[in-house]
């Protein structure tokens, strides 16, 4: 066999094989990346889905499961943002001398502040400007604010899906849709659906999204296998990214 | 590769990342931000030795900037791309598309 591919540039095969196969080393990556961060993208999708259904016309039985989803999101994403603020960063080489097992959040920390701050003032500006606003312009703000909101949330797990194939991510998508976006961004479209439409769009949205979040937790947690303490790696078994 | 290979500049295909296995290593470490020697080692299929030896490579470069602590007494070494690294690669894929027309991922 030659050792020149068919390719109209006569590439070596072992060019395209190299190729090929940091393209599939990349995905794996990709897909793990994508994995180790479950519980902040999990607790987002549960927060929309959640507080989006609670604040829709939800039959009382639904208040519950969305409570609860809602409250878990907030805990998710709490505990990744906790963990990863902890966690610091690994000491380099040249500090021998420093205490690795410190957590070191430096900037981290600096930035989360920075970033409640921005959104805190921005907050109570918008309240305190309300008299200058006028209410039109006050509740016109909220609501295309809402609807930016979930449509950025419906964006970015498209796009999020459209990058790693998470089946989970348009699930999401999907919920966030059939709660906030009926309720918040089209409620338009709302009012030409009967009671028992609503009522089923709502629940299956919940249900849609629970399963999500723990195929998702489910997923990264079969993915943890592969993170090595020791620079040897536990598990050789890449199936689950492929 | 039917086209030369040179120092990554002029339309040339930088020959440090244009190897097979530094390509899967850059390729790999391109997706995330610290990343640890066993995941790149499983990630990627090379051995232990093979690994390290790119790595140097690369560390010496400047395209990845290398971390080391010990866990439970153990210990774990995690790399990153540098800017530079992330650059050169990107030139990297914008000459690969250029010369085959084709995209590289």
């Amino acid at each position: 066999m030659s050792d020149v591919s068919d390719h109209p540039l006569d590439i070596p095969r072992g060019t395209l094989a190299a190729i090929n196969n940091a393209r599939n080393a990349a995905w794996r990556a990709r897909r793990y990346v994508e994995a180790s961060r479950a519980d902040a993208v999990v607790g987002i999708a549960l927060d929309f889905v959640g507080l989006g259904a609670l604040h829709a016309d939800i039959p009382w039985w639904l208040n519950g499961p969305a409570l609860l989803l809602a409250l878990t999101g907030v805990f998710l994403t709490y505990r990744f943002l906790w963990r990863y603020l902890r966690g610091g960063r690994p000491c380099a080489v040249r500090d021998a001398d420093k205490d690795c097992h410190q957590a070191q959040p430096g900037r981290l920390v600096i930035r989360f502040l920075i970033s409640m701050a921005f959104v805190i003032s921005g907050s109570v500006a918008f309240n305190v400007s309300r008299p200058l606003l006028g209410d039109d312009w006050y509740y016109g703000i909220m609501v295309w604010n809402l609807r930016l909101c979930v449509t950025g949330g419906i964006v970015f797990f498209i796009y999020r899906f459209m990058r790693v194939t998470f089946w989970e991510y348009l699930a999401f998508a999907v919920a966030i849709a059939g709660t906030c976006g009926l309720y918040v961004a089209a409620p338009s479209l709302l009012r030409t659906l009967s009671a028992g439409d609503k009522k089923f769009i709502l629940s299956a949205s919940l249900v849609l999204a629970a399963s999500a979040a723990v195929s998702l937790i489910k997923r990264r947690r079969r993915l943890d296998s592969l993170e090595a303490t020791e620079d040897i790696p536990r598990s050789s078994n890449l199936q689950e990214l492929s | 590769m039917s086209r030369s290979a040179g120092n990554g500049h002029n339309g040339t295909l930088d020959p440090l990342i244009h190897e097979s296995s530094r390509l899967m290593i850059i390729s790999v470490l391109n997706e995330g931000p610290w990343m640890e020697f066993g995941f790149v080692l499983t990630t990627t299929g090379l051995t232990k030795g093979n690994l390290s030896t790119h790595m140097a490579r690369l560390v010496a470069a400047g395209y990845v900037e290398e971390w080391k602590e010990f866990v439970d007494r153990k210990p774990r070494t995690s790399y990153r791309l540098t800017r530079r690294g992330r650059e050169a690669f990107r030139h990297y894929q914008k000459t690969w598309r250029q010369l085959t027309g084709g995209k590289m991922r």
